[in-house]
């Protein structure tokens, strides 16, 4: 089953009198599990194709599907149920809710889903331990480093389980180890829950644990890797 | 985590403009405590004060017509069974007393100059119960052994040049008709506190109005009770009780029918508070919009992020409704207590504040706060119904921003 499927995707920006091509005419596929790095320098479409994936914009032309179904079909409210349960976002700047602990930025989105108190707790605490944040869970984002955030961001994103994870410069603000432990976690998951990953990324070493690298330029893919 | 315990940790994150918004909102509620305090304190006082001058808390009389045309003619609406119904009336536990009263249209002229004055007459014992905020300013009030001498409105006194101890002449036309005079010594002169019965006021003793206008029985009947707020309930029995079972029909009035002046005054105040607490909640409405759509702005990029990760837009619409319910909330409770507290502070610090004679009045008073209960809680929920409303355009702002450009906004 294809997760995601665009057909001949156009998307642009109007700023004052300036129009911005950000993506022209994209066609593009990727299969469950499958696990893809996009590359390309900035203003090349990246971030606004994974926009149009997780149904926070929406394509001037073309189709957008997810799971075989039509994003731009979808209700408000459909498309939220949909980010709940089906999705997990990492954004390039952490977005963490700040007046909300590193535990309680994580449960959030399973207090989204509704789930019970205790299995709430459980499932964060283990995805504490795996991103390597037990020692400050109780930390607000403000008292965290750079690194701690991205983690935070990271384990909220993938708290849900969901089945396809979409992420804009996950590791930007880690080190090189915690980068690869993330990397490692994120294999793991794509392996053992088949999960699919998206991942925008200027960094090598992302790019490496990813089987299949499609690179953009002026909203087009101009070069695909599979490796 | 609840919204409501996401959204008071919210309101606290820019600390001095939720202090300055619950400022305007304490403030707010705090004046309407106080000024519904105020009316209420003013609106009792006008009310004790009007059934006390002579009103009473009911009156009874044999025809409608005697409320309007009936100290003209008084000889038309006399009692036949007067001693009956007054015995009924006292056997009820809420009754204080049953006073017979005659009020009469006379003449009264002293030496030089005369004029028109309404005499109110009842017996001496019950003047100090029934006329109770009535001030003895000259002399002193009248007693039981008291025939032929008179008490002055102090307007009276003033208008005809009489003082204690002058001998005045009264006029009057009797039952049959007959014209009768009577010599009367002053004996006080008071102040009646309104104005316009200032100056027509007269007070007899009633042995002497009835001896004096030639009458066995009065054609009205004052019922003071012990508490104001027995009034509805004793009309009610009386009414029924009474009702067909006496040999003429029955009039019962309860006080505020008869008391044009405090109707007025109550519709007054009414009017006027209304349009402060619209005014006062305009202001609080415009604060709380302004903060609220502040916070929205400021936390664009967190509304896009809350989105993204699966909020509906009614959770971002319950969220920004429950930091107004908070803000409405903790600006209701301490406007609710700093009224509080400044009433009970000029009550007992300063002893109330002097108002000056208010129109119509003769004489200034000191005016105390008494807020209830009823107002208090009136104007804490006002305060939460205000906020929650203020921030439903803010809310719904938030709640429509588009995901991709909030996760863009700097």
């Amino acid at each position: 089953m294809m997760v995601v499927s665009l057909e001949q995707v156009y998307k642009e920006y109007k700023l004052g009198k300036t129009t911005t091509t950000a993506l022209n005419g994209i066609s593009l596929q990727l299969a469950e599990g499958e696990m893809v790095g996009l590359m390309g320098p900035s203003g090349s479409g990246k971030t606004t194709l994974l926009n149009l994936m997780g149904g926070i914009d929406f394509a001037d032309r073309g189709r957008v599907f997810v799971y075989e179904q039509a994003l731009a079909e979808m209700s408000d409210r459909q498309l939220a149920a949909f980010r709940s349960r089906t999705l997990g976002f990492i954004f390039q700047s952490f977005n963490l809710i700040p007046v909300l602990t590193a535990f309680e930025n994580m449960e959030y989105p399973l207090v989204l889903q509704g789930m019970a108190k205790k299995e709430r707790r459980r499932r964060v605490e283990a995805m504490l331990t795996a991103v390597g944040l037990t020692a400050v869970k109780n930390h607000r984002p403000d008292e965290l480093s750079g690194g701690q955030r991205q983690r935070v961001a990271i384990g909220r994103a993938l708290i849900t389980r969901p089945k396809l994870v979409i992420a804009d410069e996950p590791t930007g603000n880690l080190d090189q180890k915690t980068g690869k432990a993330i990397m490692e976690l994120m294999k793991q998951l794509n392996e053992k829950e088949k999960t699919t990953f998206v991942l925008a990324t200027h960094d090598p070493m992302v790019v490496s644990y990813t089987p299949r690298v499609l690179y953009l330029r002026d909203g087009l893919i101009v070069r695909e890797e599979v490796r | 985590m609840s919204t409501l315990s996401l959204a008071l940790r919210n309101i606290f994150r820019n600390r001095r403009r939720t202090l300055f918004t619950l400022t305007a909102i304490m403030i707010g509620i705090m004046a309407l405590v106080l000024f519904d305090g105020f009316v209420r304190y003013t609106l009792w006082g006008l009310q004790e004060s009007t059934i006390r001058n002579g009103l009473g808390h009911l009156q009874l009389a044999t025809a409608e017509n005697y409320f309007t045309t009936g100290n003209f003619d008084p000889f038309r609406y006399l009692f036949t069974d007067q001693e009956e119904i007054v015995s009924k009336l006292q056997a009820l536990p809420e009754v204080k007393s049953v006073v017979p009263q005659v009020t009469f249209a006379a003449t009264l002229a002293s030496a030089e100059k005369s004029g028109i004055v309404m005499v109110q007459a009842l017996p001496a014992e019950f003047s100090r119960s029934l006329l109770s905020f009535r001030q003895i300013v000259a002399g002193r009030d009248l007693q039981a052994e008291d025939r032929y001498r008179v008490v002055l409105a102090r307007g009276v006194a003033e208008k005809i040049g009489a003082k204690i101890g002058d001998t005045l002449t009264m006029m009057v036309i009797t039952r049959n008709g007959g014209l009768n005079a009577a010599d009367l010594e002053v004996v006080g002169i008071a102040s009646l506190g309104l104005r316009e019965l200032d100056n027509i006021q007269v007070y007899l003793d009633l042995s002497t109005a009835m001896d004096f206008l030639d009458i066995t029985s009065v054609p009205l009947l004052i019922t003071v009770l012990e508490k104001t707020e027995y009034t509805g309930q004793v009309k009610e029995t009386i009414t029924q009780a009474f009702n067909g079972k006496t040999g003429q029909p029955l009039v019962v009035k309860a006080w505020d029918e008869l008391a044009d002046y405090y109707q007025q005054v109550q519709g007054f105040y009414d009017t006027l508070l209304q349009i402060i607490r619209f005014i006062i909640m305009l202001v609080v409405i415009f604060t709380i919009i302004n903060t609220m759509t502040m916070s929205v702005l400021e936390r664009t990029r967190e509304i896009g992020a809350l989105r993204a990760i699966g909020t509906q837009q009614n959770g971002i619409v319950q969220l920004f409704l429950a930091e107004g319910l908070w803000i409405g909330l903790l600006g209701g409770i301490s406007g609710v207590l700093l009224g509080l507290v400044v009433s009970s502070l000029i009550n007992n610090l300063f002893g109330g504040i002097y108002i000056p004679p208010p129109p119509g009045m003769a004489e200034g008073y000191q005016a105390f706060f008494a807020p209830s209960a009823a107002t208090v809680g009136r104007n804490f929920l006002l305060a939460l119904v205000v906020a929650v409303l203020a921030s439903l355009y803010p809310a719904y702002k938030g709640a429509k921003l588009k995901i991709a450009d909030s996760l863009r906004y700097l």
